[in-house]
């Protein structure tokens, strides 16, 4: 029996269909490749694209993911990227403290909240043979509309020889993009 | 550590990856320095190396299958000297001579 795929007929219907499910980001991966929705909005609870100078943050809800230097895991930056999107915060949209207080009310929240940050060019700017690794989609929802999705650009297929240590590679591009974990969102990256 | 470990629902460690984690470690050589622990979110685990002033990343990871699979590099994105890695190494093999050698860049010489 063969399976059929129902295509999106734009970047904001295939965010309104496959928003909320897991294989999100393949979803983009087949449907609008090599980052096309990132040029209009996914959402229409959003207010524009993601600008290259925009800071986004990622809340860290559990201390397991950070080791004894302070650094993120590189586990942390495998999974989501590929299927469901590494959901961020786009900070100046929202402010750092309406952002902190935000997350104090996610389901995922037990008392720990720490914030790590990264600028949208810089992940952008992440390339394996010339290829965005990358893009960055503006999937604003009801209740959030600073929201915004990193998937993963390079498909690698199951069965591609070394999958896993490419997958490794790629994680460890994603997560040299992101600066030390810290107890507010920070609003700007100058601070290194 | 038990399911839902990370709050999102990640599974806990397999104790089959733990194992096959101790078992590579006993082959490390006497100057490499211990690793970080880490753990994926479908019952696998790894453990890594990461000295950012010598630009030295290592990586290797464990399903429970009796193999690893590992990533290595001296330099950082955009401007790599050297990277190695494969899947499906042998957990009880000696350690690859090519992470090794990346490894070993971390030395104060």
């Amino acid at each position: 029996m063969s399976h059929l795929i129902v295509m999106s007929c734009s970047c904001i219907e295939l965010e309104t269909r496959h928003g909320q499910g897991d294989c999100k980001c393949a979803r983009y991966r087949k449907e609008f490749p090599n980052c096309a929705c990132e040029r209009e909005s996914v959402s229409k609870h959003s207010p524009g694209p993601v600008d290259d100078s925009e800071v986004l943050v990622r809340t860290l809800f559990r201390e397991r993911h950070i080791d004894q230097d302070g650094r993120l895991k590189p586990a942390y930056f495998r999974p989501e990227p590929v299927n469901r999107g590494f959901s961020v915060d786009r900070v100046l949209l929202m402010g750092p403290k309406p952002l902190k207080s935000s997350k104090r009310t996610d389901a995922r929240y037990n008392g720990y909240l720490k914030f790590t940050a990264t600028c949208s060019g810089d992940v952008r700017e992440l390339l394996r043979d010339g290829q965005r690794l990358f893009c960055i989609y503006d999937s604003a929802t009801v209740e959030n509309k600073a929201h915004a999705d990193i998937c993963q650009n390079v498909h690698v297929k199951r069965g591609t020889d070394n999958r896993k240590r490419l997958m490794m590679e790629i994680a460890w591009q994603l997560r040299s993009a992101f600066r030390a974990p810290q107890p507010d969102p920070p609003t700007s990256l100058t601070d290194g | 550590m038990g399911d839902n470990w990370d709050g999102d629902g990640a599974k806990a460690p397999s104790q089959e990856a733990v194992n096959d984690a101790l078992t590579f470690l006993d082959g490390r050589p006497a100057n490499i320095p211990l690793p970080y622990p880490e753990e994926g979110t479908e019952g696998d685990v790894g453990v890594y190396w990461d000295n950012r002033q010598a630009h030295v990343f290592a990586e290797v990871t464990f399903e429970g299958d009796r193999t690893c699979a590992y990533f290595a590099v001296h330099g950082v994105p955009g401007a790599v000297s050297e990277k190695c890695g494969s899947d499906d190494v042998d957990v009880t093999a000696p350690w690859p001579d090519d992470m090794l050698r990346i490894l070993r860049m971390q030395d104060p010489a």
